[in-house]
């Protein structure tokens, strides 16, 4: 949920946690000065009619008993004893409305003249209920305006004020360490934005010192082993064109020179996979994979002679799916080349090609190697000893890259290697 | 005086300041051999000129002494400044350049090199093998990447074949004995008739001729006609056999080389 959600639904929780119960206590006391000052002239009225009628007694029979807000009627002595005085809201009929209106009524017993009466006054509460009822309108209509107002005050003047973050967010996100582009955050007054912009620099800068310095040590890992490896490789070399050399020795020589010649394959091979690991490879351009597979293919063409292999590409579709060139070499490089090594001679490779992904079928001799071993570093097949065991472990990298799937099946002699792009 | 200097009585700080190809002190402190300053004082400028840039001395007295050997003249710079100043100063035929050198970017010497509208080749040596480079190298106007560990018979085939290229328009022939190899139109004649090869083959006769009567391991072979590939098994048994078809077509043709069998060690082109 968004923070502005949050702080918005908070701020409403709250406003209505207070407004109610005052809009309560509000309606209440307002209500209550006016019962009291109803009830007040109520008191009043039963004072001045119960002192009038006590005094002239007469008045009980000649005053109308209509159209005036009191009345009365007998009562007898035992009514007289239990009746008390009360205050009460009722509804009276009005002709000339044609409705029930609310009507304040007190009654009270009294004697006038020796005999016992209960007297009815009646105050009209219309005024009051209108009074009540338009400040009720109006404090729900401030509310309603407070509310839409602190809407708004969240939605907009909030939304403005944490502009800096946002922006500052779709930086971070669209940011990539391999590309170089340094981010400038924007001025802000806001002091924790301010922070939050120098804790970003300087996570975004000491991480690219990070990444330059792995870069670095991998380029740097790479010369310092190069180096040695082509001196030893060079005096070799000029230590094979001595003519007194004898067979022994040169054998030597020769085991010498096949393993640098490894070491220096296998560092290049783990120089690759370091450089795939740390994302090193991030321009890309859109695979064409048909004419990538017969460059792969025709490069082993003499190879695939003398070998006498049949190889049958089948072009069902191209993908439409990008790849770092060199990459994409590798990779499909790696699996011909696969195809074509760890095959018999006399058999067969048919490479099937489709839009969702490559097949490799090839014949070759029965594995050894448990399947799910075979895309870990330094696993080969023990009939092709010299082999250096990283080529499908870069496969392996390379689709990871990407999010390609590479599954490989065996059976009696039939490996298949697919790719799902 | 080859002789003279092979009994011994030869003077390094005479001989150097005479021909002004390797200074004195650069010698010694480098321990080149009299062999190679040999070959820098025999050479006169009729012969192929070549400046290795290279800041590993070892690296360097390894590349100089395989030149020098087949005659070309040698001089070395083993910083940049000295690379700089010895570019400014005379003319090459080659520039073997090592671009990480300690003070300064190899890849700069090309730019200066091509702004002045020179034509020597440039060769570049690189450890780091990384695309960048490669790709900047070649902008910049190298006319060939060679990455590390490479074997000598390698760099010294990219070389002629960059000096061909260089001082023939990329027409040319070579001649040996009474085999002709015309590199334009990749055609072997064998005392004037044409010898067919495959492509495999005539890459390895052309790799074979540009070092004649040397040692080529199984390896650098396999390498130069593989390149990535050479690790498989495969590639040694693919070697023998083109090797193999190769003497016999250059035996049935009449040809007047022939490709020796060294130990267990590799091949040697010979001349009869």
């Amino acid at each position: 949920m968004k923070l502005l959600t949050i702080t918005t639904r908070y701020f409403l929780l709250l406003l209505l946690g207070l407004l109610i119960p005052w809009t309560i206590w509000f309606y209440g006391s307002i209500r209550y000065i006016i019962y009291h000052q109803v009830d007040e002239f109520l008191a009043n009225r039963k004072f001045e009619i119960t002192r009038e009628t006590t005094q002239h007694p007469s008045l009980l029979r000649t005053l109308p008993g209509y159209k005036t807000d009191f009345t009365w009627q007998p009562i007898t002595a035992e009514q007289m004893r239990t009746l008390r005085e009360t205050y009460s809201d009722t509804m009276v009929w009005e002709p000339l409305e044609g409705e029930k209106e609310p009507y304040r009524k007190l009654e009270t017993p009294f004697e006038s003249g020796g005999k016992y009466f209960k007297l009815t006054i009646l105050a009209s509460l219309t005024d009051t209920q209108k009074l009540l009822s338009t400040l009720l309108r109006h404090v729900v209509t401030l509310f309603v305006v407070l509310f839409i107002l602190l809407v708004l005050l969240n939605r907009v003047i909030l939304r403005r004020l944490w502009r800096p973050f946002h922006a500052a967010l779709a930086q971070i996100r669209t940011y990539r360490l391999d590309r170089h582009v340094a981010i400038e955050f924007e001025q802000t007054s806001v002091l924790e934005f301010g922070e939050l912009h120098a804790a970003f620099s300087q996570l975004i800068s000491h991480t690219q010192q990070a990444y330059q310095q792995q870069k670095e040590f991998t380029e740097n890992a790479s010369h310092e082993i190069q180096t040695p490896l082509a001196i030893a490789r060079n005096q070799v070399e000029l230590l094979s064109q001595d003519a007194e050399l004898s067979t022994s020795q040169a054998q030597r020589l020769d085991s010498i020179e096949k393993n640098l010649s490894r070491m220096a394959r296998l560092n290049k091979s783990l120089l690759l996979l370091a450089k795939i690991e740390n994302n090193q490879f991030p321009e890309t351009k859109p695979l064409e994979l048909p004419k990538l597979i017969q460059t792969v293919v025709e490069q082993l063409d003499e190879m695939i002679e003398y070998k006498n292999l049949r190889v049958s590409v089948e072009n069902a579709g191209e993908p439409l799916i990008r790849m770092n060139p060199d990459l994409a070499e590798v990779f499909f490089g790696n699996l011909v080349r696969n195809a074509v090594f760890h095959n018999i001679p006399g058999g067969y490779i048919r490479i099937e090609l489709d839009q969702q992904g490559v097949l490799f079928e090839n014949s070759g001799p029965e594995l050894t190697e448990v399947p799910a071993n075979l895309f870990g570093r330094f696993v080969k097949n023990a009939k092709a000893s010299s082999s250096q065991g990283l080529g499908l472990s870069l496969v392996q990298s390379i689709s990871k890259l990407y999010g390609f799937s590479v599954e490989y099946t065996h059976q009696q002699g039939t490996h298949r290697l697919s790719v799902t792009f | 005086m080859n002789e003279c200097i092979l009994e011994g009585s030869f003077n390094l700080r005479l001989l150097s300041e005479v021909h002004c190809c390797v200074p004195a002190r650069i010698a010694k402190k480098y321990q080149l051999s009299t062999e190679l300053l040999l070959s820098f004082a025999a050479s006169r400028s009729d012969k192929m000129k070549i400046l290795v840039v290279e800041d590993e001395s070892e690296m360097l007295s390894s590349i100089t002494a395989y030149f020098a050997k087949a005659g070309y003249v040698c001089e070395i710079a083993m910083r940049y400044a000295e690379a700089e100043e010895k570019l400014a100063l005379y003319q090459y035929d080659c520039v073997l350049l090592d671009i990480t050198l300690p003070d300064g970017n190899g890849l700069h010497l090309i730019e200066a090199l091509r702004n002045r509208k020179t034509s020597t080749g440039v060769i570049i040596l690189s450890a780091k093998n990384s695309l960048d480079d490669r790709i900047n190298g070649l902008v910049l106007g190298a006319d060939d990447y060679l990455p590390k560990p490479f074997h000598l018979s390698e760099l010294n085939a990219r070389v002629q074949a960059l000096m061909r290229r260089l001082q023939f328009d990329g027409s040319n022939q070579i001649t040996l004995g009474n085999v002709v190899i015309d590199i334009a139109a990749r055609q072997v004649l064998v005392t004037g008739s044409q010898l067919e090869l495959t492509k495999k083959e005539y890459e390895l006769l052309l790799f074979f001729i540009s070092n004649q009567d040397r040692v080529l391991s199984k390896t650098s072979l396999a390498e130069h006609i593989w390149g990535d590939n050479s690790d498989q098994a495969d590639s040694f048994d693919f070697l023998y056999s083109q090797v193999k078809n190769l003497r016999r077509k250059l035996s049935e043709a009449g040809a007047a080389i022939t490709i020796q069998a060294v130990y267990g060690f590799g091949y040697k082109l010979v001349k009869e």
